[in-house]
């Protein structure tokens, strides 16, 4: 029963890795004006909702940078990070995170708010904002 | 979630002062048979019969599966008056209450300092861990909450509420206290699990707090919260008789670890009412292991009343359970759980019984 359970686990783990989008290294950012640099325990408890400052600002769930972001710098995968959304809604413990629909629209969101804090594929940092952190 | 992408629009077009109204919802299609464990009778209903909700006096039986016992929807909606001041009314219905839809939520919600909110209105009672998504099945692991520790009676109330969050490096730390009370009127629980006739039972001078800290791996949550209540009973051929002022404290304890690909939950409650020389335990935990969409789980959860000189018609049982959750679509998932349940109270309860259950969650 282990090897079988090992070898589905095995199955499962090379399969997830098989659908996952090509390897970006990520970049956490706030505003190039902000004096904020929290560190990366803090940027996903306010991703999660457990903390209302930073201000986080997310990526729909369209772009693969999203899942790839919660999974290596919070380590939750798009299941857990959703039925962790879904108690702040509709228990009014907390708002999930705005969102915007690319990298560039993300630079601009952080760049405009000193309270914000995202993340962009390393290779899109200019000098509108701060890096923070790095996940990979 | 079609907020989400008004708020991104919004966000994205650098105002985010935005006057917004965002309707969500959630769903949860459930069903179940109770079989096996004892023949007889309990609350007019032919047995075996497990008790799927306390609250709402849901109780399966006759050996038969029936989808109308814990299925619901809910809807919410969530007006953002200002970035401070939001207002948010949910309502639920029921199968177990024919569908008619219920007003579980509604507050008023301002941030009084960034990390500070005061709400204002009505909420559920955050007595244990999950009592705020005991109905949001999709936040849930198991296909319910473990009913031993989560049968109470009274569920929400009317009042504020007042949260301060922040963060101390890898911890996350939010501190919250609340006040108010609830009036239910021919309460369900009351009557289909315990009367069978109509009890009006109100909770008073509610107040409460507790502090939960988490990290990414671990999390702990303490609450204490005490009240008064009064039980007005309305037996069919005699005359009503009305207990008030009857004092009660709680105290709870739970903990939580998510580490690599492992679930563990637990909590621990202690219920007590000296006046009644009544004091309850309860105590749940369950372990789960996640592989990609697939978690399974085994747990047990145990319900005990202390017997004394006064109180003698204890209420004792304990359920083993061990189910799979499928996370087989964004936003939605299967769960197949199976219950055993051992009753040895010292009056005609439930008796033992196993229940398979099958549940559908959504949220939209």
């Amino acid at each position: 029963m282990k090897t079988v359970l090992t070898a589905a686990a095995q199955a499962l783990a090379l399969a997830a890795l098989a659908a996952a989008p090509a390897h970006a290294e990520i970049s956490v950012i706030v505003s190039s004006h902000s004096t904020q640099a929290p560190p990366l325990p803090q940027v996903c408890q306010a991703f999660l909702g457990k903390i209302k400052t930073p201000t986080p600002i997310n990526l729909t769930e369209k772009n693969p940078l999203r899942d790839e972001f919660f999974a290596k710098a919070c380590k939750k995968d798009p299941a857990q990070v959703q039925a962790v959304w879904g108690k702040l809604i509709f228990t009014g413990t907390g708002t999930p995170p705005a969102e915007v629909d690319s990298g560039a629209a993300m630079k601009k969101a952080v760049a405009a708010d000193p309270n914000a804090v995202g993340y962009i594929d390393r290779k899109d940092v200019d000098a509108t904002v701060k890096v923070i952190a790095t996940a990979n | 979630m079609k907020t989400l992408l008004t708020a991104a629009l919004l966000a994205s077009a650098g105002m985010a002062h935005a006057n917004d109204l965002s309707i969500s919802g959630f769903a949860t299609v459930t069903a179940g048979k109770a079989y096996g464990g004892s023949d007889g009778e309990f609350m007019g209903h032919t047995c075996p019969c497990f008790i799927g909700n306390y609250e709402h006096g849901a109780v399966y039986h006759d050996n038969e599966w029936s989808v109308t016992h814990e299925t619901l929807a809910g809807l919410q909606a969530k007006y953002q008056f200002t970035n401070q001041l939001s207002g948010t009314v949910q309502a639920v219905a029921r199968t177990s209450e024919h569908g008619k839809a219920k007003v579980d939520w509604a507050y008023l919600s301002y941030d009084i300092a960034p990390d500070t909110t005061v709400q204002v209105g009505r909420r559920r009672l955050p007595i244990y861990a999950y009592s705020d998504s005991v109905y949001i099945g999709y936040t849930l692991p198991w296909v319910r909450v473990p009913q031993d520790i989560y049968g109470w009676e009274v569920g929400a109330y009317d009042g504020v509420n007042l949260r301060h969050s922040r963060s101390f490096g890898d911890w996350a730390v939010t501190a919250n206290v609340f006040a108010g009370q609830e009036h239910t009127r021919d309460n369900a629980e009351q009557r289909l699990i315990y009367y069978g006739y109509r009890v009006d039972d109100d909770w008073k001078h509610i107040l409460g707090g507790y502090l939960d800290v988490s990290n990414d791996v671990f999390g702990a949550r303490l609450i204490y919260m005490q009240n008064s209540i009064d039980l007005s009973q309305y037996p069919p051929d005699d005359v009503p008789t009305f207990s008030k002022g009857t004092r009660q404290r709680i105290i709870g304890l739970s903990g939580s670890i998510d580490y690599g690909n492992w679930m563990v939950r637990a909590e621990a409650n202690r219920f007590m009412r000296p006046a009644l020389d009544y004091k309850s335990s309860s105590f749940t935990a369950t372990v789960g292991y996640r592989m990609g969409q697939v978690m399974p789980l085994v747990g047990f959860s145990s319900y005990k009343e202390k017997l004394t000189a006064s109180y003698t018609a204890t209420q004792n049982d304990n359920t083993r359970f061990a189910g799979v959750r499928w996370d087989f679509r964004k936003n939605m998932d299967l769960k197949v759980q199976w219950d055993s349940v051992k009753d040895s109270s010292a009056y005609d309860f439930t008796k033992n019984a196993k229940m398979l259950t099958v549940t559908w969650d959504v949220l939209f």
